[in-house]
């Protein structure tokens, strides 16, 4: 047991006796982790936001679709859905896209009822748009920032109605630590969002809540409502239907395909700077070999040399990914995940302007420590029982 | 004298590994007044988002897949032409 303590503490020895290369494999062990961390872990934050869009939106979304595209829906759906057996709401709900700005920033208008805003938490700077009040709009933070808005600020007509155009008032701006879709959103009334598209009375989707356990019976119900047009015998608008689960089925089979792809590309990546890593590993070869031949000379056995090779590959293992977390944390979290958001997250720039969303998970770090260990073994080990099985004079050669 | 450069070693190295344990238990945890906003935010405008994207441009699938049931690139120019979506191609997390 005291020699085997002894073997491994020459291993510790071995880190310190090659300085530089040793830093190199730990700074190239880091190199390679620390996007792959990042990376997972605002897949998992922007999973966790992701999540509550599902759970806290209504219970169906109904759209309307022509040619198998989507359609706006009259506001005769309205009550036509609402007559549907088991339904406790319908709420209308417009979301559509605007260029704003001389640079055309193209903001997510979001049209909804003014109604019971949830209180207790504060979301914004400024004040939420008044019911009856028009052209009143809450902006997101990149948006403002971008175009230079705060409450209180005017902006001229940015759109065409024929009944004639408004000045609008921006009467808030969301918290940059909100989910990241609030980042370009524009949240006004339904008039206010009809007025800019210039439609009357239709919206994009119906947000309908219905009671408990009766939320499969109302979907089926209202999928096979043959049109939910204003004229039922004119050109059809089919309803398509969305539940709470239907959506989470959607943004997990997102998740995945994205984390697939994100991972196919590391993993090629990886390909790429695994010849660095082995070069690094098996820098000062001739070195080593001499090493291990002294070592022999002294009477110590194959398994020896492995034992101390092996020591030290853990602990420049254990320093390369314990360094990817804390510099993955780092990045995402004081630094905002800067130059990160941009190639992520579509839309976002560099300095994204909003808080991206970031959880480490334990899985990923793991993975990443598995591989930090297995690249370095790789360039270690094979060298070291090559060396080891040699003469001792032949190794010191 | 017994050289104490490897101990110290050691317990640097250890001392790098807890810190880093450190920090991914205490990033594994979703802050409890960042889901609450999260809840909020998504009560307020009837559950929005979901996708990578900040905007609905190109697609507004890769902003919210619940707004459509397709790539509006794929059906604007022709099948396949999803493949070439910003939204649904390349090195990252776009869905």
């Amino acid at each position: 047991m005291r020699s085997t303590l002894a073997v491994a503490r020459s291993g510790l020895s071995a880190v310190l006796l090659h300085p530089l290369r040793s830093a190199a494999i730990v700074a190239c062990a880091a190199a390679v982790l620390v996007p792959f961390v990042a990376g997972t872990a605002v897949s998992e934050g922007l999973g966790d936001q992701a999540a509550d869009a599902a759970r806290f939106g209504a219970d169906l979304v109904v759209t309307g679709e022509r040619f198998g595209l989507p359609a706006p829906l009259p506001g005769s759906a309205i009550e036509t859905v609402r007559r549907v057996p088991g339904v406790l709401s319908v709420r209308p709900r417009i979301v559509g896209t605007v260029p704003l700005g001389a640079a055309a920033e193209p903001a997510v208008l979001v049209g909804v009822e003014a109604g019971a805003f949830p209180g207790g938490v504060r979301l914004l700077e400024g004040r939420l748009f008044r019911e009856g009040a028009g052209n009143e709009l809450v902006v997101g933070s990149r948006l403002a920032r971008r175009l230079g808005l705060a409450p209180g600020a005017r902006l001229p007509p940015f759109y065409r109605n024929r009944g004639g155009e408004r000045v609008s008032e921006v009467v808030g701006v969301f918290r940059s630590d909100l989910p990241m879709w609030e980042a370009n959103l524009v949240l006004c009334s339904l008039e206010t969002a009809r007025a800019v598209f210039d439609e009357r009375g239709t919206a994009t989707e119906l947000l309908v809540d219905c009671r408990e356990g009766e939320e499969e019976a109302v979907r089926s119900a209202v999928a096979r409502l043959p049109t939910l047009a204003a004229d039922p015998s004119g050109e059809p608008l089919r309803p398509r239907v969305l539940t709470r689960a239907d959506l989470r089925a959607l943004l997990a089979g997102g998740a995945a395909s994205g984390q697939g792809v994100f991972a196919l590309h590391f993993v090629l990546l990886l390909a790429a700077a695994v010849p660095v890593l082995v070069v690094a590993s098996g820098a000062g070869l001739r070195e080593r070999r001499r090493e291990t031949g002294v070592l022999k000379m002294l009477g110590w056995g194959t398994d020896a040399v492995i034992l101390r090779a092996l020591v030290e590959s853990l602990v420049l293992a254990a320093a390369g990914a314990s360094l990817s977390i804390l510099l993955a944390a780092l990045w995402l979290g004081p630094l905002g995940a800067r130059g990160l958001a941009a190639v992520l997250l579509p839309g976002a720039d560099a300095d994204p302007g909003f808080a991206v969303p970031w959880r480490l998970a334990p899985g990923p770090a793991a993975a990443g420590a598995a591989l930090s260990l297995a690249l370095i073994l790789v360039g270690t080990i094979p060298a070291s029982a090559r060396a080891a099985s040699a003469e001792p004079l032949e190794a010191m050669r | 004298m017994r050289d104490r450069a490897p101990m110290g070693l050691a317990v640097a190295a250890a001392a790098l590994v807890a810190a880093a344990t450190c920090v991914l238990v205490l990033g594994a945890r979703r802050p409890a007044e960042e889901a609450a906003r999260s809840e909020a935010f998504q009560r307020l405008v009837g559950g929005l988002g979901g996708g990578s994207a900040i905007s609905l441009a190109p697609c507004e699938r890769g902003f919210d897949p619940g707004l459509s049931g397709s790539c509006s690139l794929e059906t604007a120019y022709g099948h396949g032409n999803g493949a070439c979506c910003p939204h649904h191609s390349g090195p990252s997390l776009r869905r």
